[in-house]
């Protein structure tokens, strides 16, 4: 205690200055004592430069490379779901696509049918008429025919009392008449 | 003829002998010069490397400098320190 | 002529003299500006925005600059020695360049240069130790035959000494070339004239054995981890 006491009492600034403590080099006790002292400070000034100023701005560096490191990771990664999505896009795009193509043909298809079954039952329309107009006609002919028939009947019934009203009696008039329209026939007054 | 002491004939020959001494300069002149002549050589064949080349070649330099530099303090050793007298 | 290290005052320290000398004296400036610099770093760096700008830029770019030298030296395990590297490179560079301002380099005094070279060389075996584990880093000083023991230990001993005396010996050489230079000049070249030698022995040399200092640091260190 009292040696610490004493050492620290002698710690004074001394004025008493030699020459011969004026020196270029020297290898000596003075040496090691400064030496001592100077590694002292450099250690001193070694510990404050690496905490003062190479951490953080190496810390900073070191942030800094991370991030981007992490942001090109991540542009890359965005420009691959990009190009994916893209694609799905492009096959998706081409799909409807196809499916437009169908389903146009399909309704091209389905209207042709439409249009084929129209003019058939068009057609078959028309046969229909045409059909029941020959029926009407012929319908009408019979009708003609037989209408004219029973006039030439009448008329030769007429033509025939009248020229044989006397001479001939009523059995002879019935059969001359069933005669005459076997005569006739069925087709040869219609040539 | 003024006498001449003891210490002045010892100062004297520490003078000489610091000359002598740096003689020692020639030692790593020579192989400075010989680190430099090859570092050339080596920027001319591979001119890519240059600054390693550099760098190596600075090292060999102050390597081969080491014997001169211990003759410069032995110099100054005499001259100054007077560790005869 | 006088080049030397002038003391300006005296602390005894439990019966030894600690010297306050010119280059203590602008060590502590030196250290006192590089802790305002990174005091003023800290201030900013919470303002510090993702995209940097200006005084964020250079600082990025040098301390970037610098982890990416240790890498490349040291490999994947620089990554936590960088900050302690790169607060030697900054100093050593301050100091050899506080000689352009008129003060003492603190380099210029060989205590500076020894203490860091002390520091490398406790740096060196402790991490070897703690790399290798204590029995095999013992072993790999009898490499390669048990003869060669002593000048393994003898070359261990030697790195710190030729680290401290090659800076030393750089600094001190250029202060006393240029102290001959402005001695002898006469005063009209005194003016612009040593601007070339300036450049040389401050800035060029400086740098570059500040640069050699962190770099055989580095290598010796990652050299005792293998």
């Amino acid at each position: 205690m009292t040696s610490i006491l004493s050492s620290l009492s002698s710690f004074a600034l001394l004025s008493n200055i030699e020459p011969t403590d004026s020196r270029l080099f020297g290898l000596d006790m003075a040496l090691l004592i400064d030496a001592a002292f100077v590694m002292l400070s450099t250690f001193f000034l070694f510990i404050l430069l690496g905490y003062l100023l190479f951490e953080p701005v190496k810390q900073i560096l070191d942030k800094r490379t991370e991030k981007i490191r992490t942001d090109i990771k991540q542009a890359t990664e965005i420009k691959e779901s990009a190009v994916e999505l893209k694609t799905s896009y492009e096959m998706k795009l081409r799909e409807v696509d196809k499916e437009a193509e169908a389903i146009l043909s399909d309704s091209r298809k389905k209207a042709l049918d439409k249009e084929r079954e129209i003019a058939q039952r068009a057609e078959e329309e028309a046969e229909r008429i045409l059909a029941r107009a020959r029926l009407e006609i012929q319908r009408e002919k019979e009708q003609a025919k037989d209408d004219m028939r029973k006039e030439i009947i009448a008329v030769a019934t007429i033509m025939a009392s009248k020229f044989v009203v006397v001479a001939i009696d009523e059995d002879k008039k019935k059969a001359l008449v069933a005669e005459t329209i076997e005569g006739m026939g069925e087709d040869t007054w219609l040539n | 003829m003024n006498q001449v002491t003891g210490e002045q004939f010892i100062l004297g020959c520490s003078a000489i002998g610091a000359g002598l001494a740096m003689i020692a300069g020639i030692g790593p002149g020579i192989g400075q010069g010989f680190a430099a002549g090859k570092g050339a050589e080596a920027v001319g064949r591979q001119p890519g490397a240059r600054s390693e080349i550099i760098s190596t070649m600075l090292l060999g330099a102050a390597v081969a400098e080491t014997t001169g530099i211990y003759g410069f303090v032995i110099a100054l050793i005499l001259l100054f320190a007077k560790p005869l007298t | 002529m006088d080049f030397t290290d002038k003391a300006l005052a005296k602390i005894s320290i439990g019966g030894y003299d600690l010297l306050i000398t010119q280059s203590l004296l602008s060590m502590w400036i030196v250290i006192l500006i590089l802790i305002t610099i990174a005091i003023v770093v800290k201030v900013k760096s919470k303002k510090f925005t993702e995209v940097p700008t200006g005084f964020q830029n250079l600082i990025e770019m040098i301390v970037e600059a610098f982890e990416s030298f240790t890498l490349s030296i040291m490999g994947e395990r620089g990554k936590k020695f960088s900050a302690y590297f790169g607060g030697l490179f900054f100093f050593i560079i301050f100091s050899n360049l506080s000689g352009l301002f008129g003060l003492r380099p603190p380099t210029a005094n060989y205590a500076v240069p020894l203490a860091l070279g002390l520091m490398t060389f406790i740096l060196v075996h402790v991490n070897g130790v703690r790399a290798k584990g204590g029995l095999k880093y013992l072993k790999s000083l009898t490499e390669p035959i048990v003869l060669l023991t002593p000048l393994n230990i003898v070359g261990e001993l030697a790195n710190p000494v030729s680290l401290s005396f090659r800076l030393f010996g750089n600094i001190i050489g250029g202060t006393i070339l240029m102290g001959l230079f402005y001695e002898l000049l006469p005063i009209f070249v005194k003016i612009g004239f040593p601007a070339f030698f300036h450049f040389y022995f401050d800035v060029f040399d400086g740098v570059l054995q500040a640069f050699v200092f962190t770099m055989l640091s580095m290598v010796f260190v990652s050299g005792a981890m293998e």
